[in-house]
C-alpha cells in the first residue's frame, strides 16, 4: 500500500499542519512528467521514513490556493514542513539521493 | 541475501535474449509504466530471475533507449549470465565504478577530508552489502553522516547526490541504482560540455536561452490549445528548426549548440563503453 496521502485544503490542517512528525509535501499536476516520476524514489523514502517523516501529494490544479499560499510557481515542487513551518524546500525531479540529502537533518535522531 | 537467481535455466536464458533483440533496448519497449522514469521493469525479475537493481542499470547501461548501439552489449551480457548466478552483486560492481574508477570516478573529485570520508563511509557499506546484510540503520546513519557534512562543509552538492543515491539498499530501493546512474551520468555530461573546445561565451549562452524561449513562445502563441495537444515532436521540432534557421546569426549559434552536444554525448559514448566492458567481465566471472 502506497505510504503517499493525498490531502487537500479542508484536510490541510489535520494532515500537514497538526502532524507530530515532519511532513514533506509533494506539490504535483497531473499533466507534469517529472512529478510521476518522482513516485518511485517517493515511495521508496516513504517506506524508509515511516514513522518519522509523514509524505503528502497536493494537486495544484484541485488545490490552487494551497499552491498560492506556499508560494509554489512550477511542479513538481517538494516543501518539508514542520512544527507548522517550512523548513526546506527544493523543486524539480526527486531521486532518493536528493530526499536523503534533505530529509535524514529531520528524521529520527535528527530531529 | 537475494530470491532472485538468473534465468532458472537455459531456454528462459534464451527467451529473455530473443525477447531483447525483438522489443529492443531495454527501455521504452520495456516499460509497462512508461510514465515513470523508471518505468516498470518487474518482468524482467520475476520471469527471468535478474535482480530487480541489475533490472534497472539496463537501461543507463544502453543510453536510455538512444540508438540501437546498446542491443549488441544487452545480448552479450545476458549470455555472459550463467543460469542460477546471483546477480545483484554485478550492479553493486557497476554502482562502485561511480566512485573508484580511475578516470570517471567521483573519489578523484573530492578532497581528504570530513566530506571524502563521509562518502567512503558509504562506499565501505556497499562493499559490505556484497557479503552480508547491511542493516537499515547502519544506510541511515551513513546518509546522515553525509547530509550533516554537506551542511557543514561547502561539499560538491552533485557528488553528494550521486553517493546519497548509493547509500540505499538494494534489496529494499533497487531504484536507487537508477538514480545513481542518471546522476553520475548527468555530472559526466556537465564535466564534457565545460571542457568542450568550443564554449558559448556569457553573452552568447544568454542570447541562445532567450532565443530559445521565444521560439517556444511563438509556437505556444501560434498553435491553438486543441493543436498543441496534437502536435508531435517531430513536427514541434521541426518548426523549432525552421525558426532557428530563419535568422543567420542564430541559426549559426545553433549550428555551434549541436555539434558541441555532438561531441558531448560522443565522450559520454565513450565512457559507457568502459562501464559496459567492465560489467561484461564481472558477469563472465560470476559464480553460480
Amino acid at each position: 500500500m502506497s505510504l503517499l496521502k493525498n490531502t487537500t485544503s479542508d484536510r490541510f490542517e489535520d494532515d500537514v499542519l497538526s502532524s507530530s512528525i515532519p511532513v514533506l509535501v509533494d506539490f504535483h499536476a497531473t499533466w507534469c512528467g517529472p512529478c510521476k516520476a518522482s513516485v518511485p524514489a517517493l515511495e521508496d523514502a516513504a517506506r524508509e521514513f515511516e514513522g518519522e517523516i509523514a509524505f503528502v501529494k497536493v494537486d495544484i490544479e484541485q488545490e490552487p490556493k494551497l499552491a498560492e499560499a506556499y508560494g509554489v510557481r512550477g511542479v513538481p515542487t517538494f516543501i518539508l514542513i514542520k512544527d507548522r513551518e517550512p523548513v526546506e524546500r527544493f523543486m524539480g525531479l526527486a531521486s532518493r539521493g536528493k530526499l536523503a540529502s534533505v530529509l535524514e537533518p529531520y528524521a529520527g535522531a535528527g530531529q | 541475501m537475494t530470491a532472485y537467481r538468473a534465468f532458472g535455466n537455459e531456454a528462459n536464458k534464451q527467451a529473455l535474449r530473443d525477447d531483447v533483440r525483438a522489443k529492443g533496448p531495454v527501455y521504452t519497449a520495456w516499460l509497462t509504466e512508461a510514465a515513470a522514469l523508471e518505468g516498470d521493469l518487474t518482468p524482467i525479475s520475476q520471469d527471468h530471475g535478474l535482480h530487480p537493481a541489475l533490472a534497472r542499470l539496463l537501461p543507463a547501461l544502453g543510453a536510455f533507449g538512444e540508438g540501437g548501439e546498446a542491443l549488441a552489449f544487452y545480448d552479450a551480457l545476458l549470455n555472459a549470465i550463467p543460469v542460477g548466478a546471483e546477480t545483484g552483486n554485478l550492479a553493486r560492481r557497476a554502482l562502485l565504478l561511480a566512485w573508484t574508477d580511475p578516470i570517471y570516478g567521483r573519489a578523484q573529485r573530492v578532497e581528504a577530508g570530513p566530506v571524502r570520508e563521509a562518502c567512503e563511509a558509504v562506499i565501505a557499506l556497499v562493499r559490505q552489502s556484497m557479503d552480508t546484510s547491511v542493516d537499515k540503520q547502519a544506510w541511515r546513519a551513513a546518509r546522515a553522516r553525509l547530509a550533516q557534512v554537506q551542511r557543514e562543509a561547502s561539499a560538491p552538492e552533485k557528488v553528494i547526490d550521486l553517493v546519497q543515491s548509493l547509500a540505499w539498499d538494494l534489496e529494499r530501493a533497487p531504484g536507487a541504482v537508477q538514480d545513481a546512474m542518471v546522476a553520475w551520468t548527468a555530472q559526466l555530461s556537465a564535466e564534457a560540455d565545460a571542457a568542450d573546445e568550443d564554449p558559448f561565451t556569457e553573452a552568447e549562452a544568454a542570447f541562445f536561452k532567450s532565443t530559445m524561449d521565444r521560439i517556444i513562445e511563438e509556437i505556444m502563441a501560434t498553435t491553438s490549445e486543441g493543436d498543441l495537444d496534437d502536435l508531435s515532436r517531430e513536427a514541434f521540432m521541426e518548426d523549432v528548426s525552421r525558426r532557428w534557421a530563419a535568422d543567420p546569426v542564430t541559426q549559426a549559434l545553433r549550428v555551434r549548440s549541436l555539434a558541441r552536444q555532438a561531441r558531448v554525448k560522443a565522450k559520454l559514448a565513450v565512457w559507457r563503453a568502459v562501464v559496459q566492458q567492465k560489467v561484461l567481465e564481472e558477469a563472465a566471472a560470476l559464480a553460480v
